[in-house]
């Protein structure tokens, strides 16, 4: 790419970055503009990518190139979405939201059950005592006990009263302990996303830093 | 035929689980007796921000989340938004619903477009007022940023899948002085809807919300056979850790085949 393009998309994006941020200072006519163009660039390219992503290589080189005669249905499936539009005929979208969310339901069904339920069940099971490390050992009955009650927390067939409440409410705990553990290594993520920022504007940009990498 | 090695336990408990499903969808269905659902705190608030919004004249935001509908949490947050939905049209309270995914947009239209003919005011619903906004995460967070500063809701319900843009849309809520009723199952972003909201459905509590308010049989009959699965899950982890604190690995390995 000419050094020309590449110094006016480094420009662009550093002007973007602060047009954006201007919005600590509530909405501006600034921001309102970074806004707008965002969202309006990401709508064409969007478009841009389900031709080239869907459009072209079921239609263009499956249905019409190879005569795969199949790829109709989806492509009909697909077409009735757009009858929304035309009123008399606007329930028809509702078969495809249908067959959507129906391929969507198996789908998660099928594939959720072993990795999310099965295998953390499984992974739960550690040894309570006779590990010989006492480490171990109290890790074991923190990750077992902090299962057990967080999960009694989240039975809503039981009203939370008596043993089951005071069994919920170490749930509880446990899972804000977790959060709390959470919060800060995401904070720690989004600081770096920042600092990635600022590295760009004050080195690529301005040339005020120079970046060792 | 034969179940693949490594699959066999979750294949019979999954079909277990199924036909729990089955039968407690049947009797939610027909009426008969099925175990309550408890309350889940955090819904009267629900109320209590379409009713602050209706005082104050302005409109409630929705968000579905960023997930599609291959994901259960946005489909639990489309029973919420009928709910919501109903309740701004009671109201005639604006409600403005924004989406990031396209078949998610054209579901939330269709919802929000029934809850306002059910609510018997079909000349009240305002298609403008459902929006898509992007297909990019950060476009769509952006366009939401500015939505809640132009048009300050009241109330910032943030109800479905929400990945990295939860906390910025928790913070301009915030700003804008919306009270902020959120809900995910996503664990990671869970600390900043409990750190930045008012209330906060902590992980399933978003599923037995969509049950509890829209009172669909489908809904509470699949949500007491979680319950009983939740149930059988607590009793296979006391045993598989009580056995394999003796030594046997019996459990371990049933689970394993």
């Amino acid at each position: 790419m000419p050094e020309t393009l590449v110094n006016v998309g480094t420009h662009l994006q550093a002007i973007f970055t602060i047009l954006l941020i201007t919005v600590i200072f509530k909405d501006n006519p600034a921001y309102r503009f970074a806004e707008h163009t965002f969202v309006g660039l990401f709508a064409g390219y969007t478009v841009a990518l389900s031709y080239f992503q869907y459009v072209r290589p079921n239609v263009k080189d499956q249905l019409i190139g190879k005569g795969e005669l199949h790829w109709i249905v989806p492509i009909i499936v697909g077409l009735l979405m757009y009858t929304r539009y035309i009123k008399p005929i606007a329930w028809l979208s509702r078969y495809s939201l249908c067959f959507t969310l129906g391929i969507g339901t198996g789908y998660v069904l099928s594939k959720d059950m072993k990795p999310f339920f099965v295998d953390q069940v499984r992974a739960t099971f550690l040894p309570l005592w006779g590990t010989g490390d006492w480490w171990t050992t109290t890790s074991n009955w923190i990750y077992v006990v902090g299962t057990v009650t967080a999960l009694v927390y989240f039975l809503f067939t039981l009203q939370k009263k008596g043993v089951q409440g005071g069994i919920s409410k170490i749930g509880r705990i446990t899972m804000m302990v977790a959060f709390g553990a959470a919060f800060g290594n995401t904070v720690m993520a989004r600081v770096s996303l920042f600092l990635g920022r600022m590295q760009f504007l004050l080195g690529n940009w301005l040339k005020l830093i120079s970046i060792r990498v | 035929m034969k179940i693949a090695a490594g699959y066999v336990f979750s294949f019979w408990f999954e079909a277990v689980f199924l036909a729990t499903v089955i039968v407690m969808i049947t009797r939610a269905r027909k009426g008969m007796k099925i175990p309550e659902i408890y309350k889940v705190a955090g819904l009267d608030a629900m109320d209590e921000a379409i009713g602050r919004c209706t005082e104050m004249g302005r409109p409630v935001h929705f968000a579905p989340g960023i997930g599609d509908v291959q994901n259960a949490q946005t489909l639990a947050a489309m029973s919420i938004l009928s709910y919501v939905a109903k309740q701004c049209a009671k109201y005639d309270t604006d409600l403005i619903d924004t989406n990031r995914n396209v078949i998610v947009y054209n579901m939330s239209e269709a919802i929000v477009k029934q809850a306002y003919i059910e609510a018997g005011k079909p000349d009240a619903f305002k298609p403008e007022n459902v929006r898509w906004i992007s297909n990019d995460q950060f476009a769509y967070a952006t366009g939401v940023t500015g939505i809640m500063y132009r048009e300050k809701p009241a109330a910032n319900l943030l109800l479905g899948a929400f990945w990295a843009e939860s906390l910025i849309f928790a913070e301009v809520g915030a700003a804008a002085g919306a009270i902020q009723i959120a809900g995910t199952a996503n664990t990671a972003q869970i600390p900043f809807f409990v750190a930045a909201c008012d209330y906060c459905l902590i992980g399933e509590e978003l599923y037995a919300a969509s049950a509890y308010l829209s009172r669909e049989p489908v809904l509470l009959g699949s949500l007491v056979a979680q319950d009983w699965g939740k149930m059988g899950g607590v009793v296979l982890i006391v045993l598989g850790t009580l056995l394999v604190s003796v030594g046997s690995p019996f459990l371990k390995d049933l689970l394993a085949k």
